[in-house]
C-alpha cells in the first residue's frame, strides 16, 4: 500500500492504478459482511437479484407461491443492534390483485438507468413491466412457452428487452411501443441465457440448449453475427452448421464491464472466456466448475469496473459462490454461507459488494473485511513468532478484537 | 509481404525507460538510468541486427529521467520529463572535452512532481515563499517559488552607511556608458570608478569629497552637477575641474536638491531656489520662501517640455502636504494635503506612457499617488498604498524602453505601468535603501542597490513573474516542514542505494545531499522488530532527514533512518513549550501488504543547529500523518487516529478512533479534526476534552468511493478535497431539518482539474497591498501543488465578483471556439468514472 501511495504521489503510474488495484484487492477479499444484514422476506428460494444503477436499492424476486418481490435499501442503517436490516418490503406479488400470479418469479430486473421501472418474468409466462412508485404492472407481454430469462438493454438509443424461453427464438420487446418489435431466430433449442454487450448496445449474446452461443446485431435482420466455436475452427471435422460453444446447454452468459470479454457457462461444467471483439475462445482453463443449476438460467457476475486491475468472475456453484481470476482462470476464493443452493447474484456497480440469494430464502451481503485495528502487541507477536504461524492464530485473534471493540 | 524478425540483443544491464525514433534514419535513441543511448539499425544483413553505439554522457552533461524523447533535427533532441526539468540536448558524434556526447542547450523548469510543500514567510514581511519537494530520484530538488521581481546579482561590495548613490559618466575618454559611482556618506562623499569588472575608489578633482552629496548627475553642456550640504557645484565632465559654484546666500546648509534639464532646484530650510545652468555658470533665477520646511523635492523633464523642466514638486513638513510649483518662476500651482502626521520623505514626478503621476512617499512606508496634469499641475485621482514599514525613497529608472519607479524601503517594490494601470511588484530583496541605474561597459542595464551593509550591482529579471530557485539534492525529497523557532526546514528525502560491482556492499551511485552531510546520525531498529534483512544484492531505499537553514537553504545536519524505515509524515510541533520536529515512519517489508510497524520520532534542534533525537514511540502500522492538535500530538496509524498527550517527556495515548479504511490525511482546527480516508473521502471528528474521546460528528457519504489525494480545511464548516482529478468542497450540514441529516456533509461544489493534487497549504504567493483596492478574495487562499508540477491557488470569491466572472466565462465560451470543440460547460464537469 505504501508503495502504491508513493507511486501515486510521484506520478510514477497512471492515476487510476491505485484505486483499481486496491479495488481488485478488496474484491478478492470479500467475506460475509459483519455490518450489513438483509431482512428476510421471501419464504422460498431467492431466484433473482438486481441492484439499481446507483447500487443502493436491491430488488429480489422470490420463488414463493404466489411469487414475491422485495426492494431493499442497502444504504439505510436501521435496527436497534446497529445492523443494517435493510429496507422494507414494499410489495408482494400476491397482493396485487392478479389472478395469474400464482407462479414463482424467475427473473427481476431494474430499468438500467433509474429505479422508476422494473421488469419481471415468472412461471406464468408473462414479461411484466412495473411502475416502482405505484407498484403496479403497467405493461405485460404474453408468451406461449416458459420464459428462462430476460435482459433489458443498458443502451440509450433503444429500450428493448430480450426474452429467451422455450420457443427457440429470442423475442425483443420494446418498452416504448409496448409491442414485441422483432424476433431473432437461429437457435434450434430453447434459449437459456442472454446478455447485452456493455460496449456496443446493439450486440446481444444468447446461449441455448443447443450448446451454442450466438452473437447478434439487432439491426441486422438476416441472421446472427457469429456463432462462437469452442475450438476456434481448428477441428478439421467441425461443420459450421454444428459449431458449438459448449458440450452441453449454455445457461450462463455475461459480458465483462469493459465489453471486451464474454463469459459463458454450460452444463458441460465448463466456464469459457471469449474475446468479445473477435469471437475467439481465449482457452483460459478454469477447471471443472459444476453446473448446479442445469435447468435454469445461471447468473454470472463480474467484479465492477472500479476493481478491474485483476477482473474476477463470480459464479454460483451449489451452496457457494466461486470467484475466479478472469484472465488466469485461478480460483480466488469461494464464498460459503448459504444453507441451500445459490440461485442469484448481484454486484454493486462501483463498490466491492456482492449480494447472493439462495434456496434457503436468505440474501447475504459479501463485503471486504473491515480494516484490522492496528495493535502493537499483535505486531510484536507476529514478529516474534514469525510469519509462518500467523495464519494459524490470526483469525481467533481477529474475533477477539472484534468482540472487545 | 515483409516478414519482420524480432532482433534481440542485450544492450546494457539497465531498465529502458523511454524510446524515441531518430527521424527517417533507422536509428532509435534510448534512455536508461540517466544515460542516453543511440541505436543504429542496419538493414543489410538477412536478420535485422541492432548495432549499437551508445553515447554515454559525461559527468558534466547528464540528461534528466525522461518521459518522452522527441528527435527534432540536426542532432537536437527534446528530452521531456515528468520527474524533473525537461531539456533540449544536442547529440554529437564526437565527444567534447569532458568526454560527453550530449550538450544541453536549454532547460525548461518543471516542478513535477510536487510531493509536499511548505508555505513560509521567511523574512516575515507578509510575503510567502513556497518551498516544494520536487523531482524524483537524481532529479530531486527543493524549489523556492516566489512572485515578484528578481535581481540577478552580478557584483557586491561590503560598504556600510551609504546615504545615497548616483552613477556618472566622466573622464577624458568620454565613454557612452557610466563609469563612476558617487556614494554619499554622512559628512562625506566617496567616488568609485568602474573599470571593466574592477571597482576601485578614486578621487575626482571637482567633486567635493568632504561634504555629503544630496544629488549628483550629468547635466546639459557636458557638465556634472553635485549638490552637497553646502553648495551646488558644476564640474566639467572631461577635465573634472570645478566650473562654477553656488552657495545659499543665507549661509545655511542645503538640505536637498534636484535637477531637470537646465533647471536646478535647491532646498535650504523652507526656502526654495531655482538655478539655471548656462554654459559654465549657475545663475539664480528665482527664490521663494514657503511657510514650512521642505522635506523633499523633485524636478523632472517631461515629454512635452522642451529640454528643460517646467514643473517642480515639493513635500512639506508640519502641514504634511505636497506642492506643485511652476519653474522657473516657483509659482505655486497646486497644494495637496496628504493627511496624517507622517511627513513625506520622497517625492517623484513620474511619466508612464501618456500619463504623468506624482508619487509622494511617507516615512511610515505609505505611498500616495496622484494623476497630474503636466500643464496646470493639478492633482487628481489620489490613491494610497502601503509598501513597507520604513521610510520609502523613490527613484526612477529605465529598464528596456520603459520608465519604472523603484520604491526603496524594507519592502522594495517596483512600480510600473501596464495596461493603463500602475502595478506594484515586489522585489526579491530584503531591504534596499537607495538605488541608481548603472549602465557601464561590464554591467549593462543594471541597478546599483544599497542596503545597510552592502552595495550590490545586479540586473532586473522580467517584471511580474514567478521566480523559481532550485536547490538540487540529487535524491527524492518526500516531506518538508518549517520551524520558525529554529529558523530551519526539515526535509525527509530518499535515495536508492544499489549493489556495487561484486555485490558485496550497497553504495550510493551518485553524490547526493544525504551523502554530503559530514556528521550524519544513524538510526537503528527497535530490538523486537524482525523484518526482512538488508541484502547487498538488492537495491535499497534509504531515507534521511536533512536539516536546512531557512535562509541559505544549505544542509546543516542530517539523520539517517534505519534500513527499511520510510518517512511517511513530518511536522513541526510545540509540546510543553519546546519546539520539536515530529516524524512519522513505517517499516516496510516488501513481502507484506500493509506495514505493521512504524514509529513516531521526536527531534529537537539544538542551539548549534544539530538534530537531537529526543523520543521514540512504537506504533503498529505506518504513521501516515502527524499533526499537532492543541498541545497534543495527533497521528494516524493505518486505519486508526490516535491522540497522544505529552506528559513528563513521554507520549501517553489519550484516545483513538478507528472507523476508517486508511486514515491518510489529518487536519485540525480548534476541537475539530478532519480525517481524509483512502477511499471514503472525509470524516469530521470532534475532541471532547471532558470525556477525552474522539467522536464522529459528520461524514461525507458519496455513493462512489472517493480516493483522496489531499485535503485542507477552508474554515470550520467547509473542507476542500482532491481525488486525483477533481477538487471538491464539502460542507458540514449544520442547518439540516432532520436530525439524522446533520451527520451527512453536503457537497456544494466540485470541479474537474485533471491533475493529481498532492498537497494543499494555506498561503498566497501574491502579497496583498492593503488599501490598494477592496479585495474580492475572502479568507486566506489555499495553494496547491500537483503531480504534474502545477502550483495553483484556490480562493473564495465574494458573490458579486463570482457572478461577474461566471458571466464573463459564459460570454467568452459563447465567442471563443474551444480546443477540440469540447464544450466549455462540459470540460470542468465532475466525472466519477475513473
Amino acid at each position: 500500500m505504501l508503495q502504491l501511495l508513493t507511486a501515486r504521489e510521484c506520478g510514477l503510474g497512471p492515476p487510476w492504478f491505485l484505486p483499481r488495484s486496491y479495488g481488485s484487492q478488496r474484491f478478492s477479499e470479500l467475506e460475509l459482511s459483519k455490518e450489513k444484514e438483509l431482512g428476510r422476506f421471501h419464504s422460498a428460494a431467492v431466484n433473482s437479484l438486481d441492484l439499481d444503477c446507483d447500487g443502493r436499492y436491491l430488488i429480489s424476486g422470490g420463488g414463493d407461491v404466489p411469487g414475491s418481490i422485495a426492494i431493499h435499501d442497502t444504504a439505510r442503517p436501521a435496527g436497534e443492534k446497529g445492523l443494517y436490516v435493510c429496507g422494507v418490503t414494499v410489495s408482494t406479488y400476491g397482493t396485487q390483485n392478479h389472478t395469474d400470479t400464482s407462479h414463482a418469479v424467475s427473473v427481476v430486473q431494474w430499468f438500467p438507468h433509474d429505479t422508476g421501472i422494473f421488469t419481471t418474468t415468472s412461471g406464468d409466462r408473462y414479461l411484466k413491466i412495473w411502475d416502482t412508485n405505484d407498484l403496479l404492472v403497467v405493461e405485460k407481454f404474453k408468451f406461449k412457452n416458459p420464459i428462462y430469462t430476460h435482459v433489458m438493454s443498458t443502451g440509450t438509443s433503444h429500450t428493448l428487452t430480450a426474452v429467451g424461453g422455450g420457443e427457440c427464438k429470442i423475442t425483443l420487446c420494446d418498452l416504448v411501443s409496448g409491442a414485441s418489435s422483432h424476433v431473432l431466430e437461429g437457435h434450434s433449442k430453447p434459449v437459456m441465457a442472454l446478455a447485452w454487450s456493455t460496449a456496443c448496445e446493439h450486440v446481444l449474446a444468447s446461449g441455448s440448449q443447443d450448446n451454442s452461443v450466438v452473437l447478434w446485431d439487432i439491426r441486422k435482420a438476416n441472421g446472427p453475427l457469429t456463432k462462437l466455436d469452442q475450438h476456434n475452427g481448428s477441428r478439421a471435422s467441425s461443420d459450421p452448421s454444428v459449431t458449438v460453444a459448449h458440450g452441453g446447454s449454455v445457461n450462463g452468459l455475461c459480458f465483462s464491464p469493459d465489453g471486451l470479454h464474454l463469459v459463458s457457462f454450460g452444463t458441460d461444467d465448463r466456464l469459457r472466456l471469449w474475446d468479445a471483439v473477435t469471437g475467439k475462445n481465449t482457452l483460459v482453463n478454469y477447471g471443472r466448475v459444476f453446473n448446479t443449476l442445469p435447468k435454469q438460467n445461471c447468473p454470472l457476475a463480474f467484479s465492477p469496473l472500479s476493481s478491474t486491475l485483476h477482473p474476477i468472475i463470480c459464479i454460483p456453484v451449489g451452496g457457494e459462490v466461486l470467484m475466479f481470476h478472469l484472465t488466469t482462470g485461478k480460483k480466488v476464493k469461494s464464498l460459503s454461507g448459504h444453507f441451500g443452493k445459490v440461485h442469484s447474484l448481484a454486484v454493486h456497480p462501483v463498490e466491492q459488494e456482492l449480494y447472493s440469494g439462495g434456496t434457503d430464502a436468505n440474501i447475504l451481503c459479501w463485503m471486504p473485511p473491515p480494516p484490522r485495528k492496528p495493535s502493537l502487541d499483535r505486531a510484536r507477536r507476529s514478529n516474534a513468532t514469525g510469519a509462518v504461524y500467523e495464519d494459524a492464530w490470526s483469525s481467533d485473534e481477529d474475533n477477539d478484537d472484534d468482540g472487545r471493540h | 509481404g515483409t516478414v519482420l524478425h524480432a532482433a534481440c540483443r542485450p544492450i546494457l544491464e539497465c531498465v529502458i525507460s523511454c524510446v524515441g525514433a531518430v527521424d527517417d534514419r533507422p536509428a532509435i535513441s534510448l534512455r536508461c538510468h540517466g544515460r542516453l543511448l543511440m541505436l543504429l539499425l542496419r538493414l543489410n544483413s538477412p536478420l535485422t541486427r541492432a548495432d549499437q553505439h551508445y553515447h554515454e554522457t559525461g559527468s558534466s552533461g547528464e540528461t534528466v529521467s525522461p518521459s518522452c524523447i522527441a528527435y527534432l533535427d540536426n542532432g537536437v533532441t527534446f528530452v521531456g520529463s515528468c520527474l524533473g526539468d525537461s531539456q533540449l540536448c544536442k547529440l554529437s558524434s564526437a565527444a567534447d572535452e569532458s568526454g560527453g556526447y550530449v550538450e544541453i542547450l536549454e532547460t525548461f523548469t518543471c516542478l513535477a512532481p510536487i510531493l509536499d510543500m511548505s508555505v513560509v514567510d521567511v523574512d516575515q514581511q507578509g510575503r510567502d515563499v513556497v518551498v516544494t519537494c520536487s523531482g524524483f530520484g537524481r532529479n530531486g530538488s527543493l524549489r523556492l517559488v516566489r512572485s515578484g521581481v528578481g535581481i540577478n546579482e552580478q557584483a557586491s561590495i561590503d560598504l556600510a552607511g551609504v546615504k545615497g548613490v548616483w552613477s556618472l559618466r566622466c573622464g577624458t575618454e568620454m565613454a557612452e556608458s557610466d563609469n563612476t559611482l558617487v556614494l554619499a556618506f554622512v559628512g562625506q562623499t566617496t567616488v568609485l570608478s568602474l573599470k571593466g569588472e574592477e571597482v576601485e575608489e578614486t578621487e575626482l578633482e571637482g567633486i567635493a569629497a568632504d561634504q555629503q552629496t544630496h544629488y549628483c548627475s550629468n547635466v546639459i553642456g557636458n557638465k556634472i552637477l553635485q549638490i552637497t550640504g553646502q553648495s551646488v557645484r558644476l564640474i566639467n565632465e572631461e577635465t573634472l575641474q570645478l566650473v562654477s559654484k553656488w552657495a545659499p546666500p543665507s549661509g545655511k546648509g542645503i538640505s536637498t536638491g534636484s535637477c531637470g534639464g537646465s533647471h536646478v532646484v535647491v532646498v535650504v530650510g523652507n526656502e526654495l531656489f531655482c538655478l539655471d545652468i548656462q554654459d559654465s555658470s549657475l545663475h539664480q533665477l528665482s527664490h521663494v520662501t514657503l511657510e514650512h520646511e521642505i522635506a523633499c523635492v523633485d524636478v523632472r523633464v517631461l515629454k512635452g517640455d522642451s529640454g528643460t523642466s517646467n514643473i517642480c514638486a515639493v513635500g512639506l513638513w508640519t502641514n504634511i502636504s505636497a506642492r506643485v510649483l511652476r519653474l522657473p518662476s516657483l509659482d505655486i500651482l497646486h497644494t495637496q494635503p496628504l493627511g496624517g502626521d507622517i511627513l513625506p520623505r520622497s517625492i517623484l514626478v513620474a511619466e508612464f506612457d501618456t500619463r504623468t503621476y506624482l508619487l509622494v512617499a511617507l516615512g511610515d512606508g505609505t505611498l500616495h499617488y496622484f494623476q497630474m496634469d503636466p500643464d496646470s499641475g493639478a492633482l487628481t485621482n489620489g490613491k494610497k498604498v502601503v509598501l513597507g514599514t520604513k521610510p520609502i525613497v523613490l527613484r526612477q529608472f529605465v529598464s528596456g524602453d520603459a520608465h519604472h519607479v523603484f520604491a526603496c524601503s524594507n519592502h522594495p517594490t517596483i512600480i510600473h505601468w501596464n495596461n493603463h494601470k500602475l502595478l506594484f511588484s515586489n522585489v526579491n530583496l530584503k531591504e534596499v535603501n537607495y538605488i541608481c541605474t548603472l549602465n557601464s561597459d561590464s554591467f549593462r542595464d543594471c541597478l546599483a542597490l544599497v542596503d545597510d551593509n552592502t552595495l550590490t550591482i545586479g540586473s532586473l529579471d522580467q517584471l511580474q513573474m514567478l521566480h523559481i530557485h532550485p536547490v538540487p539534492l540529487a535524491e527524492s525529497p518526500r516531506r518538508i516542514s518549517h520551524q520558525r523557532h529554529s529558523h530551519t526546514f526539515l526535509v525527509a528525502s530518499c535515495r536508492v542505494d544499489v549493489p556495487n560491482g561484486d555485490k558485496t556492499a550497497l553504495i550510493s551511485p551518485k553524490p547526493c545531499a544525504s551523502k554530503s552531510v559530514s556528521n550524519m546520525l544513524e538510526g537503528t531498529h527497535p530490538d523486537d522488530l524482525s523484518i526482512l534483512p538488508v541484502t547487498t544484492t538488492e537495491e535499497l531505499e534509504v531515507f534521511s532527514l536533512l536539516l536546512f537553514d531557512e535562509n541559505s537553504l544549505e544542509v546543516i545536519h542530517g539523520y539517517q533512518l534505519s534500513p527499511r524505515e520510510h518517512v511517511t509524515s513530518l511536522t513541526s510541533c510545540v509540546l510543553d513549550s519546546t519546539h520539536y520536529y515530529a516524524v512519522g515512519t513505517a517499516f516496510v517489508d516488501p513481502t507484506e501488504k500493509e506495514p505493521n510497524r512504524g514509529r513516531v520520532l521526536l527531534f529537537r534542534v539544538s542551539h548549534t543547529k544539530v538534530l537531537e533525537l529526543v523520543y521514540m514511540n512504537d506504533e503498529a502500522g505506518a504513521v501516515y500523518q502527524v499533526v499537532q492538535f492543541q498541545d497534543k500530538l495527533l497521528i494516524s496509524v493505518n486505519s486508526e487516529v490516535r491522540l497522544y498527550k505529552w506528559e513528563e517527556g513521554k507520549m501517553v495515548l489519550e484516545c483513538s478512533y478507528s472507523d476508517t479504511i486508511l486514515a491518510l490525511y489529518l487536519k485540525c482546527k480548534g476541537d475539530f479534526i478532519l480525517v481524509g480516508d483512502l477511499m471514503r473521502s472525509f470524516k469530521l471528528l470532534v475532541y471532547k476534552a471532558e470525556k477525552s474521546v474522539l467522536e464522529e460528528i459528520s461524514v461525507e457519504t458519496s455513493l462512489n468511493p472517493v480516493f483522496m489525494t489531499a485535503m485542507e480545511m477552508i474554515d470550520d464548516e467547509n473542507y476542500l478535497g482532491a481525488d486525483g482529478r477533481h477538487i471538491f468542497v464539502c460542507q458540514k450540514n449544520s442547518e439540516a431539518a432532520v436530525e439524522a441529516d446533520l451527520m451527512y456533509m453536503l457537497q456544494p461544489s466540485r470541479m474537474y482539474i485533471g491533475d493529481n493534487i498532492n498537497v494543499f497549504r494555506h498561503g498566497s504567493l501574491v502579497m496583498e497591498h492593503p488599501g490598494a483596492s477592496p479585495s474580492p478574495i475572502q479568507g486566506k487562499p489555499i495553494i496547491y501543488g500537483s503531480v504534474h508540477g502545477a502550483v495553483g491557488l484556490v480562493v473564495q470569491l465574494d458573490m458579486s465578483t463570482f457572478s461577474v466572472l461566471a458571466k464573463l466565462q459564459e460570454s467568452m465560451a459563447a465567442v471563443i471556439k474551444s480546443v477540440g470543440n469540447i464544450e466549455h460547460e462540459v470540460y470542468p464537469l465532475y466525472n466519477e468514472f475513473m
